[in-house]
């Protein structure tokens, strides 16, 4: 779309229209400042120098490394067909009839012929295989016998290499092979995904959330912690904010949807006491969806919660959308804890928290959920507050009074 | 659109701490809590129930071993541990 140019798209916006996009000048300057060095990502080596000396050397060559030239070149074509699919598909929801056929394929590969029995929770219906022989792995949704699937590679997808008795083909059972659209770029972007300050890894977009005063009640905003959308207290206003967050491939201008607006500084002193690691970033209208994400067998459904905040409650059943767990269920366990949060090795002091415990002995959460959103289990879905930390199995939240307090806005859900 | 270019993020919160909770319990917490955050490994403290429901003071330990340093019982509530570990930022 019209990446390029924030000033475009959102004025005729029906659903969210009405609000003012974040300001031209500022843009400018962000669009014209390349991220410097990476401070979130330390520690990653550049890509280049390592790579480059394996590449060179002739041994890595793939024809060098002993792949039969014809398994290789069907594979290339099965590949190429597998992803002008995807493009299709991306565009509606998919046909009853999509798992049929040449549409039972979800990937392939290349390896050697598997016993039939080898892999736990699949099974492989070989060809031509004996034992350390290469074959051609095709990954389908329902198992079908191999010669049905190399007709339907033949015919369906053109690649009438396949159909040749020299081609020895595994076909592996994986069913539908779940991706993360969490960490995913998408537009306009919902609450519960990969979001970041550029400096950044990941967090996760909490909601949307508009400004309780002029001017700021024509800006539409993403809720999240300070440490995810102004790289704690480091960042400036205007600073670019990308969906999915740097560590998930976001980078700015290209992926961004908001700029930084406003945060509430975490106060590291020590004794000081802080209530809540919140921050908003004013977005392009159009870049963006009040509703929440989850996944349904693979594709993305999207729901609402609900804008009035609630107190929380020991042993309230809550839930949430986020970047790294997706969606989870928990209890509330405390309402008003007091403790200490370690960010990178500095130490702040939190009062008035909630902390909640996975539902069943699930993970309610984990690193990159923070800024997800905590509303109630139950069909109002009402905030309650806000995720920013954790440890072993026990997650904290502020209370959302506090963050709408804190910046000044109410919820647009 | 041009007014706000160089607009504050930074924006303190620093709210009456007398709007959190005032239950017993709460008062009970409050008042200990200093002593218990004090404690090395004591990484936190709140309010919660124990296994029968009761209202129950909550600390947040980074190990398991600092458990035999937490009294059981305070001012007549009964008071739950919770392994934690360091509380991150997620």
């Amino acid at each position: 779309m019209d990446k390029q140019n924030p000033k475009k798209g959102a004025k005729e916006q029906g659903e969210q229209g009405g609000y003012q996009e974040p300001p031209a000048e500022v843009v400018r300057k962000v669009v014209e400042e390349p991220h410097e060095e990476e401070a979130g990502l330390q520690g990653f080596s550049e890509p280049g120098q390592d790579f480059a000396e394996e590449a060179a050397a002739p041994e890595m060559d793939a024809t060098s490394f002993g792949v039969d030239q014809n398994i290789l070149e069907v594979k290339q074509q099965i590949e190429s067909q597998l992803m002008q699919a995807a493009g299709q598909q991306a565009a509606g929801p998919l046909a009853v009839d999509a798992f049929q056929g040449a549409g039972n394929i979800v990937g392939v590969g290349i390896g050697v012929s598997l016993p039939p029995t080898s892999t736990p929770g699949s099974e492989v219906v070989s060809s031509g295989l004996y034992p350390g022989k290469q074959a051609l792995n095709l990954y389908v949704v329902e198992r079908t016998p191999v010669e049905e699937m190399k007709a339907h590679v033949a015919q369906s997808m053109g690649v009438s290499a396949a159909a040749a008795d020299d081609i020895p083909i595994n076909v592996i059972v994986t069913g539908v092979i779940e991706a993360q659209p969490h960490r995913f770029r998408m537009r306009p972007a919902p609450g519960g995904v990969s979001v970041g300050h550029f400096k950044i890894t990941a967090g996760t977009i909490g909601c949307l959330s508009v400004g309780r005063t002029a001017p700021r009640n024509s800006r539409l905003m993403v809720l999240s912690n300070n440490h995810v959308l102004a790289n704690v207290n480091a960042g400036t206003f205007g600073d670019c904010i990308c969906q999915p967050g740097p560590i998930d491939g976001g980078r700015c201008p290209a992926d961004q949807i908001a700029i930084l607006e406003r945060f509430v500084p975490i106060n590291f002193t020590a004794g000081a006491a802080n209530f809540v690691d919140c921050a908003t970033g004013w977005c392009w209208p159009d870049r963006v969806r009040r509703e929440l994400v989850h996944i349904v067998g693979g594709a993305p459904q999207f729901f609402r919660i609900g804008s009035v905040p609630v107190a929380p409650v020991v042993n309230m059943a809550v839930g949430k959308s986020g970047r790294t767990t997706q969606l989870t269920r928990g209890t509330i366990i405390d309402v008003n804890a007091t403790i200490t949060v370690n960010y990178s090795g500095r130490l702040a002091l939190f009062r008035d928290q909630i902390s909640i415990r996975g539902a069943g002995g699930t993970v309610f959460s984990a690193g990159g959920d923070s800024g997800s959103s905590i509303w109630t289990w139950d069909a109002s879905r009402r905030p309650v507050g806000l995720l920013f930390a954790g440890g072993n199995g026990i997650t904290f939240a502020n209370k959302i009074g506090r963050v709408l307090a804190a910046l000044d806005i109410n919820l647009v859900t | 659109m041009n007014d706000f270019p160089n607009e504050e993020a930074a924006m303190p919160y620093s709210p009456d701490s007398s709007t959190e909770s005032s239950s017993p319990v709460h008062h009970v917490k409050q008042r200990h809590e200093q002593e218990l955050m004090a404690i090395d490994g004591v990484e936190g403290v709140g309010v919660g129930r124990n296994s029968i429901g009761d209202d129950a003071i909550l600390v947040y330990l980074r190990s398991d071993d600092i458990k035999a340093r937490i009294p059981r019982s305070i001012d007549g509530y009964p008071v739950e541990t919770k392994v934690t570990g360091i509380i991150d930022a997620l």
